[in-house]
């Protein structure tokens, strides 16, 4: 430096500083001469995401967002959408074959008070990669802003019941505390029998469970496991052997209708008009025996005197034995 | 140049020390578009200007922005462990802090300190040892002669020397916050926050500030009167005045910056 003129010196020193600045915004402007291919991303809220914002892959920087176009929901005939604003995302020409067809597209955050940036899961490897310029519905984060605002309104008016409410809440509270009180006296005077009640219900419990461990047991015999099998037997036999009965009985009074002629019609309804006519007599000749049979078992008339009357019956039986000791007073009469 | 001075400290005085300020910026920045000089002996003045202002101060410069840097990322990284346990954004708000603001802001005031108080004394001395007279004597603009190549050196030289200062400061920075904060550089050293109207309105408050500091100092240097005892107060009223102009211009570009280059 001793030999430099001072010309050279601040020569130096200029292109020192110059150098300096020049690195530093080529840092800060992404200076990448590696090549890139274009892709777009909808979204309808893509937060705070700017020019110049990271787009990655896990952690691993693959690009960046090169425009954020406002689209305004109008309709888009390639996509079919109406997307609000539309980002274009360049990213490295290297990861093409790795972003697939079904690949998400992401707005997030790098921390909790970070950058914004978008994240890409990259997709199934066995779809097809997106072609360049392809357009991908992305997927909006969360409305922060919004859920504070309805926790916002929760909170107010949560707040506002609480003090509209006061006295009626203060003696809901009492009610509450004196029904909790009296509870507790209560448990605490009948604590032995709780105890025994407890101790009941356990011996009920074990023995339903051995009483379902024994039906259990039962079920699984091979009494029940045979008896299923009957019946299984049973139904698979009557379902084999129903429709041929069904059809041969359906084929037996076709033919029973087709025998019958008119005559033989009239014939039958004659008779079971008869029949009807002859069971409604009969049906009068059973009422009037049931009323005589009702009569005589109530002990009324002579035959119901002598059948049901025991005294008559006694008296009988006292005469039948002394006409068996004494004969003669069938002829003689004192 | 000073031929009606009033006294010292009144608002008088302050007024009319502004009004010799704006018509010396008027003189020198009509020089500065068309110089009417030229020659050998010209760039050479340039040349010897720009090496005392710039690489003289490069030393004092180096290792106070060092000390600022450090500084600042301390207490950037303390306040932010004290709200959040999250250091991670800790190095890209330095950073935009120093690019936006600090590096030019803060680095000027000690710049303004060595450089200032330089030019005032070196002017000074030449108004009280009459040779500005002489100058006019021999039909030389004092302004033109003396203020211009101070001007242009401080401009240059001090934006050159902001922003070395600045990446001095930078790496002091990410030191501080490696060492005492356990972040790692290359998460420290983010340029996330960053964009270009950042960049810009540093550079530009960095030739602001410098050309400020030759206009007040220089102005103040040819109103000293009254022997060693005036060169003396000229230098301490260059050094106040200077740092006084810097702050004002911070707020007023700052404000500006708002608007014309928003941070977010």
């Amino acid at each position: 430096m001793k030999g430099l003129s001072v010309e050279a010196r601040v020569g130096l020193l200029i292109l020192l500083a110059v150098g300096l600045l020049a690195a530093f915004l080529a840092v800060l402007g992404g200076v990448d001469l590696g090549a890139k291919y274009s892709l777009y991303a909808d979204f309808d809220n893509p937060g705070n995401i700017k020019p110049g914002a990271p787009v990655n892959v896990g952690s691993i920087r693959i690009g960046s967002v090169d425009e954020v176009i406002y689209m305004g929901g109008r309709f888009d005939e390639a996509t079919g959408r109406r997307p609000l604003i539309r980002l274009h995302l360049r990213l490295d020409r290297e990861v093409q074959d790795t972003i697939h067809e079904d690949a998400l597209f992401y707005v997030t955050s790098q921390s909790v008070l970070g950058e914004q940036l978008v994240s890409i899961d990259p997709g199934d490897p066995e779809r097809a990669p997106l072609e360049e310029g392809a357009v991908v519905e992305g997927v909006d984060p969360p409305r922060l802003d919004l859920a504070l605002a309805l926790i916002y309104e929760l909170l107010e008016g949560t707040t506002r019941f609480l003090r509209e409410r006061r006295t009626q809440l203060r003696g809901l509270l009492d009610h509450i505390t004196n029904v909790l009180a009296e509870l507790d006296e209560t448990l605490s005077e009948n604590d032995e029998r709780i105890d025994r009640i407890i101790a009941k219900v356990e011996t009920a419990m074990d023995e339903t469970n051995t009483l379902l461990a024994n039906a259990n047991a039962t079920l699984d015999g091979p009494a029940v496991r045979r008896s299923l099998r009957n019946l299984d037997r049973v139904l698979a036999s009557a379902e084999r052997d129903l429709d041929p009965i069904l059809t041969e009985v359906r084929s037996l009074v076709n033919e029973a209708d087709q025998a019958f002629g008119p005559e033989q019609r009239e014939n039958v309804q004659q008779i079971l008009a008869e029949g009807a006519a002859i069971a409604v007599e009969a049906r009068g000749a059973m009422g009037e025996a049931r009323g005589l049979l009702d009569h005589v078992t109530e002990g009324r008339g002579t035959v119901g005197a002598l059948l049901m009357d025991e005294e008559i019956y006694d008296d009988i039986q006292e005469l039948l034995r002394d006409l068996k000791h004494n004969p003669w007073k069938l002829f003689w009469r004192e | 140049m000073a031929t009606a001075f009033p006294s010292p400290g009144s608002l008088a005085a302050l007024r009319f020390q502004l009004r010799e300020l704006v018509k010396l910026t008027r003189r020198t920045l009509e020089m500065a578009v068309a110089p009417r000089r030229g020659g050998r002996a010209a760039r050479r003045a340039f040349a010897e200007q720009m090496h005392l202002v710039g690489n003289r101060s490069m030393p004092f410069m180096i290792v106070t922005m060092a000390f600022i840097g450090a500084i600042i990322s301390f207490q950037t990284a303390l306040q932010s462990q004290e709200i959040l346990p999250d250091l991670s954004q800790v190095g890209a708000t330095f950073t935009k802090l120093l690019v936006r603001d600090l590096a030019a802001s803060v680095g000027a005031l000690p710049l303004a300190t060595r450089v200032g108080a330089g030019i005032a004394a070196e002017l000074g001395s030449m108004v009280v040892t009459e040779q500005v007279d002489a100058l006019r004597m021999n039909n030389a603009d004092p302004v033109e002669t003396l203020v211009l190549p101070r001007f242009v050196a401080c401009v240059v030289m001090g934006t050159v020397v902001l922003v070395v200062g600045g990446f001095v400061a930078f790496g002091a920075g990410v030191l501080v916050g490696q060492v005492a904060f356990g972040i790692e550089a290359r998460t420290f050293a983010s340029t996330a926050l960053l964009n270009g109207g950042d960049v810009a309105l540093g550079l530009a408050k960095c030739a602001t500030y410098g050309g400020a500091i030759a206009l007040v100092s220089s102005e103040r240097g040819l109103s000293a009167f009254g022997g060693s005892e005036g060169v003396g107060r000229a230098t301490t009223e260059a050094v106040v005045g200077s740092c006084f102009t810097i702050i004002v211009l911070n707020v007023l570009l700052s404000t500006g910056g708002h608007f014309l280059l928003p941070a977010l």
